[in-house]
């Protein structure tokens, strides 16, 4: 069970950055419908791969997972969430709700821009399906990366955010380089793909709109809901009893 | 009541505290004071359930802290040491939102205390002054009138009107038989609100008793600037204990009470008398000797 409260505060608290990667996702879809118009599809087919669907999402995540979690232990804010007879299950997971509702409507919103301008038009056809598959998947994607940063964000009371930042985004950005360096490198960096996450969520298999690409939505996932579960666990068992 | 068991709690790293066994009374406040690092936040946690003991246990009014942790909060004021807080919040919506997540209905109280204390609430976080900050903490903590307070260092960054403002407040607090638990790193702060104290040292408890007896037992520094050098002179053949002297100033150190002092002084041209802290070893050893009889 969620508890508005904290999902407001947390909303109140991360105004800004939430403002901020909206206004970036939107500017990257009106740059998308620039593109679509200019009929640049190798272009195009390069920027459904980062900025809208990994970049900006992932950007939001890590940031938010920071704030929600291990800035609030630092400023102390976390300790008068916990002392007002809330358990540390309903707080914790409150913040992992924050996360998923915002990159929900973070994707909502790109869907339904999307769909009202057609932007997703790599074969100069549109075909809604294949953006709406294509959306899913970023969600499961992030719904990993969210996962993995609260994950870490849960870890240790250690009051340095380098912690965070090396563990927790750090790995996250350099498996997204590696999988940059594998899809626009030469084909004898084939290898790289098979180690990293990233390789899980692949627009071009994404844009057939199969049925293939739902092992890998689950994959994605079930990763991200262990994640959740794990850091979720290790707040609940550092803290109070659940 | 506050109860302490023989409460233990070890980290990995070192630190905690040991062997804890104290009570504190209704409409009592206790004050425990140690240097940074003795354990007096930790006792603090324990009691609010956020740390679990590695041996013994600490209940209020008779429910274990550990078991019952959540169930007590809702009769529990708690403020954390060194607080921070959301930066992008005014210090309204910040308490407010609080007082929500409690299920407060009637705010009159939390504006009564943050009027007492003047704290402008609708000034963001971010641009607040620390001791704002800390205002808006212990509003935070005392909001929802509750019959337990547990104060940790409560006079952080708070100016000399600021103190005395949460003095009264703690003193009412205690005159409406509420129990009030706070800490300290000096034994002064304490003397100004406690009935009893407790003295932690690396995790130890060395002395625990009425701030009477450490008030006589304590020593107290005063600057004293007399009117001339010649005054000064004449002043350092009286019986009390010159720490130095220079032209017309002079340091004297006094144990218990001041009255001997103010007599003496009585008889000079003196223009201004000043407290020079004592560092928290020296209070120590003043008061129990280095040794441990708590």
């Amino acid at each position: 069970m969620l508890s508005i409260p904290i999902l407001k505060q947390d909303f109140l608290i991360n105004k800004k950055a939430i403002l901020v990667c909206y206004a970036c996702q939107f500017f990257s879809l009106l740059l998308a419908t620039v593109i679509r118009a200019m009929r640049l599809m190798q272009i195009s087919d390069i920027f459904w791969d980062t900025i809208p669907v990994v970049i900006v999402p992932m950007a939001m995540q890590i940031v938010l997972a920071h704030e929600v979690v291990r800035k609030c232990e630092a400023d102390k804010t976390m300790d008068f969430l916990l002392s007002a007879s809330v358990s540390p299950a309903q707080v914790i997971t409150t913040k992992a709700g924050f996360l998923v509702i915002n990159m929900f409507f973070l994707f909502a919103l790109s869907l339904l821009y999307g769909c009202v301008t057609h932007v997703y038009d790599l074969t100069g056809v549109w075909n809604g399906n294949t953006y709406i598959v294509l959306n899913l998947g970023g969600m499961c994607l992030h719904l990993f990366t969210g996962g993995w940063c609260f994950l870490i964000s849960c870890m240790g009371r250690t009051e340095k955010p380098l912690f965070y930042w090396m563990a927790g985004a750090g790995p996250l950005v350099l498996f997204y380089i590696v999988y940059l360096t594998y899809y626009l490198g030469p084909p004898q960096l084939f290898f790289l793909q098979y180690i990293t996450v990233f390789s899980l969520f692949r627009q071009a298999m994404f844009a057939n709109a199969s049925l293939a690409v739902l092992p890998f939505c689950v994959l994605l996932a079930a990763l991200g809901v262990a994640c959740f579960w794990g850091g979720r666990r290790l707040f609940c068992g550092r803290s109070l009893r659940i | 009541m506050i109860r302490f068991k023989n409460l233990t709690k070890r980290y990995e790293g070192g630190g905690g505290i040991s062997d804890f066994s104290f009570e504190v009374e209704e409409g009592e406040v206790f004050g425990l004071v140690g240097s940074p690092g003795s354990g007096k936040s930790t006792a603090l946690r324990m009691l609010m359930g956020f740390e679990l003991p590695t041996k013994g246990r600490c209940a209020i009014n008779g429910k274990d802290c550990v078991n019952m942790g959540i169930a007590l909060h809702r009769d529990i004021g708690y403020l954390p040491d060194k607080i921070a807080l959301p930066s992008a919040l005014t210090g309204r919506q910040f308490l407010l939102s609080n007082a929500e997540l409690r299920g407060m209905k009637n705010m009159e109280y939390l504006f009564r205390l943050a009027k007492k204390l003047d704290l402008e609430v609708d000034e963001r976080i971010g641009s607040m002054t620390s001791a704002s900050v800390q205002k808006t903490g212990l509003v935070c903590a005392m909001m929802h009138n509750p019959p337990v307070i547990l104060l940790d260092d409560p006079f952080r960054n708070l100016d000399s009107k600021a103190r005395s403002v949460l003095v009264d407040l703690i003193l009412e607090e205690k005159e409406k038989g509420k129990m009030v638990l706070l800490t300290s790193d000096t034994v002064d702060i304490a003397d100004l609100t406690c009935d009893r104290v407790g003295l932690l040292d690396k995790g130890n408890m060395v002395y625990l008793g009425d701030i009477e007896n450490v008030r006589e037992n304590m020593f107290r520094r005063y600057l004293v600037q007399f009117g001339s050098s010649r005054a000064a002179m004449e002043f350092s053949s009286e019986p009390f204990e010159i720490k130095s002297m220079k032209d017309r100033n002079l340091v004297v150190s006094i144990q218990g009470e001041l009255l001997p002092l103010l007599r003496a002084l009585s008889k000079y041209y003196v223009t201004s008398i000043e407290p020079v802290p004592l560092s928290l070893e020296e209070t120590f050893v003043h008061i129990y000797g280095g040794e441990v009889y708590a």
